[in-house]
Formats: C-alpha cells, structure tokens, sequence
C-alpha cells in the first residue's frame, strides 16, 4: 500500500515546502531540508517500512542521471566565459578537490573517522548527483553523503559571501568560483539571485569541479590506498 | 498547430536528446577498464555536440532548464534513507560538524584567495 502512496506523498510534501519557503525563505527552511526531516518523521512516527519507499520512488533516483546529463546545457551557456580563463579556472577547482580529497581521507580519520565515512564525506562539496556517483566508486554510504552535500549547500549558500568578504576575497568572479567549488548548487542559486557574474562562475565552479572529481578521486583513491 | 502543442514537442524532443546522450554516455562506460559514471561521459558529449553546432541549444534549453528547476527533488529519497544510519551519524557527530564546516570553509578561503591572485595577473 506504502509503495504507491511513496511518490505522490514525496511529491506533496515538497511543493508544500517549497510554498512555506517563498513565504518565509530563511535557509533553515530550505524545502530540500524540511521536506526530508518531515518524511523522516513520518517514517518514525508510523514505523514505515523504508524498503517500501525506497521502491516506491526509485524513479526519482533513477531521474538523477539524466539530470547530470542536461548540466551541459549551463556550462554551454558560460562557453565565452571558459574560454577566456580556462588555465586558472581549472587549477581553482582542482586545487578545490585535492583539498576536499586530503580532508577527507588524511583530517577526518585523526577524528576518528572510517575509511567508509570518509568516502561518503570526500564528495560534499560538489552536485549531489555526482557525489553519489564519486561516493559509490569509493565504496561510501550514498544517504550520508547525499546530506552532507546539502550542509555544505547551505553553509555556503547562508553565509558564504559574508566569510569571503571578511578574509579580504573582493573579486567577484573569485567569490563566485570559491562558493561553487565549496557549495555547488545551492550556493550558485543564492548567488545568481544577487548577481549574474557571480552565479556565472559559480556554475562553471560547479560544472568543473564535479567532472574533475568524478575523473580524478576514483584515482587518488587506488593510487593511495 | 496550437501553441501548447508545440510546447509539448519541444519539451519531449530535449528530453529524448537527454536520454539519448545519456544512453551512449553509459555504453560508452560500460566499455571503459575504470569506474566512471556514464551520464557524465553523457553530459560530456552533449556539451561536445552543443559547442560544434551539430546539437542546436534551443532543441534542449527548455527540458534542460526544467530539469534543473526541480533537480533536488530526485535527491529526497536517498535523503531519507539516512534514516537507516542513525547509528553511524551519532557515531561521528563530530567528523560530520568539523568536515562540513572545516572544509567548506577551507575551500571557499584557499580558491577565493588562488583566483582572485591568478585573476589579477591575467588582466595585467
């Protein structure tokens, strides 16, 4: 019975969240955040069967594919703007991942983390549908990582230009490369709400650093470990 | 042709041109000796066809912009399977706080600073 409810309640749900959110948009109402912690509650509250909502909306997780897909269609749209830093542009984002990379597999286990929680947390930073995809070459847990993708999101999205303007970090193409490579999508959304430039490097931010990360962690990985 | 009708075309003609690179991105990987994702190799090729004019950007603006509109709703249901590893967040609490926050802040510090030096370089 849960398994046909799954999709129209998931659904449901996140338009509801998402109405609240043009209402009252502080970051903590995020509709992704809140949508996610009711339908958790929900499972808690009524001893739902998680395997059945899993199946239920499998279709959704197999959308993600084809959504990477059509991310070419922005980084096509900023061509003119690749072309002309491409150099510096791709050593900003790969200095991002090998930063993201070291975190995660050299910081985190002094913490006490396991290799398996440090392969789920190295993705954080770029487009959920990609980290699932860099967390699943390296062996991570694919729910943690989708919602350390969200934190990271936020973090940025909520008071990343703030930070970047206190440590003396003006330029705007700069502010929106560091914000993408840090906070992906959902910085770049904030971003592009204020300004064009800004959000323009962001994307591109974004769009680099996932493809550099899922061609160059799967490497790291087997060379190191 | 009544306009919606169109609309409807239009839409359904990208989102065939998505799925139709998606596919070929997945051949492609499934033949590779490594593990690399093939709807990336998909995007790739897509970004390949759009930048040498054999794909024109009007057959896929509208399903693409769509698409990433409302892209965070595929996220939720692997969201809530975090709901299985309730152990494990309260394990690493820690690891979890100090990696979102070190990190991101890490990142944003060290590429702001990095292109924002290389950037005034390249304009002299």
């Amino acid at each position: 019975m849960f398994f046909y409810l799954a999709l129209p309640l998931t659904l449901a749900i996140f338009f509801l969240c998402k109405a609240l959110f043009v209402r009252k948009p502080w970051p903590l109402f995020h509709p992704f955040l809140v949508s996610v912690s009711v339908l958790i509650v929900l499972h808690l509250l009524f001893n739902l069967d998680y395997q059945q909502y899993e199946s239920g909306t499998k279709i959704l997780t197999r959308l993600l594919e084809p959504a990477v897909v059509a991310l070419a269609i922005p980084l096509f749209l900023q061509v003119h703007l690749i072309k002309q830093k491409l150099g510096i542009i791709l050593i900003s984002c790969l200095l991002s991942v090998v930063i993201a990379f070291s975190v995660a597999f050299y910081i985190l286990p002094l913490l006490g983390a396991d290799l398996v929680t440090s392969a789920s947390l190295a993705g954080q930073s770029i487009t959920t549908a990609i980290a699932v995809e860099v967390s699943r070459s390296l062996g991570g847990i694919l729910s943690l990582t989708a919602v350390m993708v969200t934190f990271a999101g936020l973090l940025g999205a909520t008071v990343g230009r703030l930070f970047l303007l206190r440590v003396g970090v003006k330029d705007k193409q700069a502010v929106g490369l560091a914000i993408g490579c840090a906070s992906h999508a959902l910085g770049t959304a904030k971003l592009l709400e204020d300004c064009q430039e800004e959000g323009a490097f962001s994307s591109l931010a974004l769009i680099v650093c996932a493809i550099l990360s899922a061609l160059l962690m799967p490497v790291f990985y087997v060379i190191l470990f | 042709m009544p306009k919606r009708l169109i609309n409807c075309i239009v839409y359904l003609r990208g989102f065939m041109l998505i799925f139709l690179f998606l596919g070929v991105g997945k051949v492609i990987s499934a033949q590779l000796p490594i593990v690399f994702p093939g709807s990336i190799i998909g995007l790739m090729l897509l970004f390949l066809g759009l930048t040498t004019r054999l794909i024109k950007i009007d057959w896929v603006h509208a399903s693409a912009n769509f698409t990433l509109k409302y892209m965070v709703i595929l996220f939720i249901p692997l969201a809530v399977g975090l709901l299985n590893y309730f152990d494990l967040l309260l394990e690493n609490w820690v690891v979890i706080l100090f990696s979102t926050f070190f990190s991101s802040f890490l990142i944003m510090f060290s590429v702001g600073h990095l292109f924002q030096f290389l950037n005034k370089k390249v304009k002299k």
